[in-house]
């Protein structure tokens, strides 16, 4: 059996109102990439993205998404990235754009990524903390993620803590 | 020098614009044609139909562009098949030169692929492929010397059907890995055809390689013809034909229907 | 002195053309259709944007000549995007809500070749 290769593009939806990322849902956003292509590379390259594309990972609470593209076409697809400017999500349009933040060949070497991001992300909010409260609050979740690092079966736990707590 | 063809032509009632496609083609430089027959057996009460002969079709044959012969008309029969009774060797089909069927499932396909005596399988441009084409089956198709068929004129119609075609088309080359692939246009009207080398060109935004997509116009459809001509005949080798004598009884007379060159070359398909 | 026999001398360019040229041809079913030069390379963009999006259509290529009676043009494109054109000019079906086709008479890196068709020549 040939292993068919894929790419997994980490990006990361900028929005301007932080709350509106609650409303991304795997749909909109697929529908939001299609277009984008479509307007980009027109009929040959909405060929291309109806094989094997899917959205592989939302997460709405931090906006990181995660796609899944052939390894075959996915420059040319990813080049229809930057052209995205807005999401229709249950109904809302949401002013966005992609940030592509790694390309891996797994999801697996993703979610490392993924983990160490988030880490660095938390380390990079700590100066940015206003209050006492906040600062504790960071500082209580960076502790928490550098200890679990010793612990590499629960990296998948990991994540999702992180990730949450750095909203 | 290779000689392009184009095996799908559908036959259209309207006689004289079926003159007027020949023609288009025999100036774009075809030097054969086939006129496809298609039958759907879902729909009730559909016969067979008698395939006209070349020379019912057009008195007089023209001239191919650039050749001094004119254009070979053939006869070709595609079955659409969605359930496995569709497709039953008769001796109907046996007024056509080439057999084609068009399976609209994943078994049909399978069962296309492995064990029916057909030179051509289509697939699916008007529509998303139902099914995934797996690779055993059409590994199978390669080895047995069956030949997968694009046609393009959806491709050309309507835009929706653009991609589509461009989808199943990459979709296939993929997995066959550019063989065993011909392109072929299945039009209706003649400024729905395209040359050869527009053709061949198309087969490179499909994923076929240069080689590989002049072949699906010219060596590729030779083979087919020769595929064809093996179900006939007893695999290319002997040729039963009766003579006709006032004296004798008929007599079955075996013949040697291609030379040994074209036929190493089929058997190795 | 003796004159030397007709020899046949053969060029080769060892750095290959930047551009391929294409002469050819629009077929409508309405013979005595006209064609502004503009018109008629915004159908060829156009039917470049269908099939490659924003992206092939910003792909810059030339028409050299147009000829308005026969439709017939000269393309000067560059070989990266010479199999894009030429599918896209492959797929244009219709203009105007009416039936049309390209043909593509001659494709050539030279655009001396094109003065010359060899399959117009008619052979018995």
């Amino acid at each position: 059996m040939v292993r068919l290769k894929a790419r997994y593009l980490l990006c990361e939806v900028c929005v301007s109102d932080s709350s509106s990322l609650q409303l991304l849902e795997e749909r909109g956003i697929y529908q939001a990439v299609r277009a984008a292509v479509v307007k980009a590379h027109g009929e040959y390259g909405a060929a291309r993205f109806s094989i094997g594309s899917s959205v592989a990972y939302v997460n709405a609470y931090t906006g990181v998404v995660m796609l899944r593209f052939r390894k075959v076409h996915y420059q040319l697809l990813w080049s229809a990235l930057p052209f995205i400017t807005s999401i229709w999500s249950q109904g809302k349009k949401v002013q966005c754009f992609f940030n592509c933040i790694h390309v891996g060949g797994t999801i697996r070497t993703c979610q490392k990524f993924l983990v160490r991001y988030g880490r660095q992300q938390l380390c990079r909010m700590l100066p940015h903390c206003k209050t006492e409260a906040e600062k504790q609050e960071v500082r209580r979740a960076v502790l928490s993620c550098s200890l679990q690092k010793f612990n590499v079966d629960d990296e998948g736990d990991d994540d999702e803590g992180s990730e949450e707590e750095e909203t | 020098m290779s000689v392009y063809m184009d095996l799908n032509i559908i036959a259209i009632s309207d006689k004289k614009r079926l003159q007027n496609i020949i023609e288009t083609a025999a100036h774009l430089g075809y030097s054969t044609v086939a006129i496809n027959y298609v039958v759907e057996p879902q729909q009730k009460k559909q016969q067979i139909p008698k395939p006209l002969s070349a020379s019912e079709l057009c008195e007089k044959l023209p001239i191919v562009q650039g050749k001094s012969r004119p254009i070979k008309v053939l006869n070709r029969l595609t079955v659409v098949a969605t359930e496995a009774s569709h497709f039953r060797p008769s001796s109907e089909y046996k007024n056509f030169d080439i057999l084609a069927v068009y399976p609209k499932t994943e078994k049909l396909f399978h069962a296309a692929c492995m064990t029916y005596d057909v030179d051509i399988i289509s697939i699916a441009t008007t529509e998303k492929q139902p099914f995934y084409c797996k690779r055993s089956p059409v590994n199978g198709a390669i080895e047995r010397g069956v030949f997968f068929e694009i046609s393009y004129t959806a491709a050309i119609r309507d835009s929706t059907m653009k991609k589509y075609t461009i989808a199943n088309a990459i979709n296939l080359v993929d997995v066959c890995k550019g063989k065993n692939v011909i392109l072929t246009s299945g039009v209706e009207n003649p400024l729905e055809l395209r040359g050869p080398y527009d053709i061949a060109n198309l087969g490179l935004v499909f994923g076929l390689s240069e080689g590989d997509a002049k072949a699906a116009v010219s060596t590729n459809c030779r083979s087919v013809i020769l595929h064809g001509e093996t179900r006939m005949t007893a695999l290319g080798i002997i040729h039963m034909m009766m003579k006709k004598k006032k004296s004798q009884p008929p007599i079955e007379q075996p013949e040697e229907e291609t030379p040994a060159v074209k036929r190493a070359k089929t058997e190795t398909l | 002195m003796e004159e030397k026999p007709a020899s046949y001398e053969r060029v080769v360019y060892k750095n290959t053309s930047e551009y391929h040229y294409m002469k050819i041809c629009l077929v409508c079913e309405n013979r005595s259709k006209t064609l502004s030069p503009e018109q008629f390379k915004q159908l060829i963009i156009s039917g470049v944007k269908d099939l490659y999006g924003e992206v092939g259509a910003a792909f810059p290529f030339d028409l050299l000549t147009f000829d308005q009676s026969a439709l017939s043009a000269i393309l000067r494109v560059y070989n990266r995007g010479l199999v894009k054109l030429w599918s896209a000019l492959t797929l244009i079906g219709e203009y105007e809500d009416e039936p049309c086709a390209f043909r593509v008479t001659q494709v050539s890196p030279f655009l001396l070749a094109l003065s010359g068709n060899s399959r117009e020549l008619e052979l018995y």
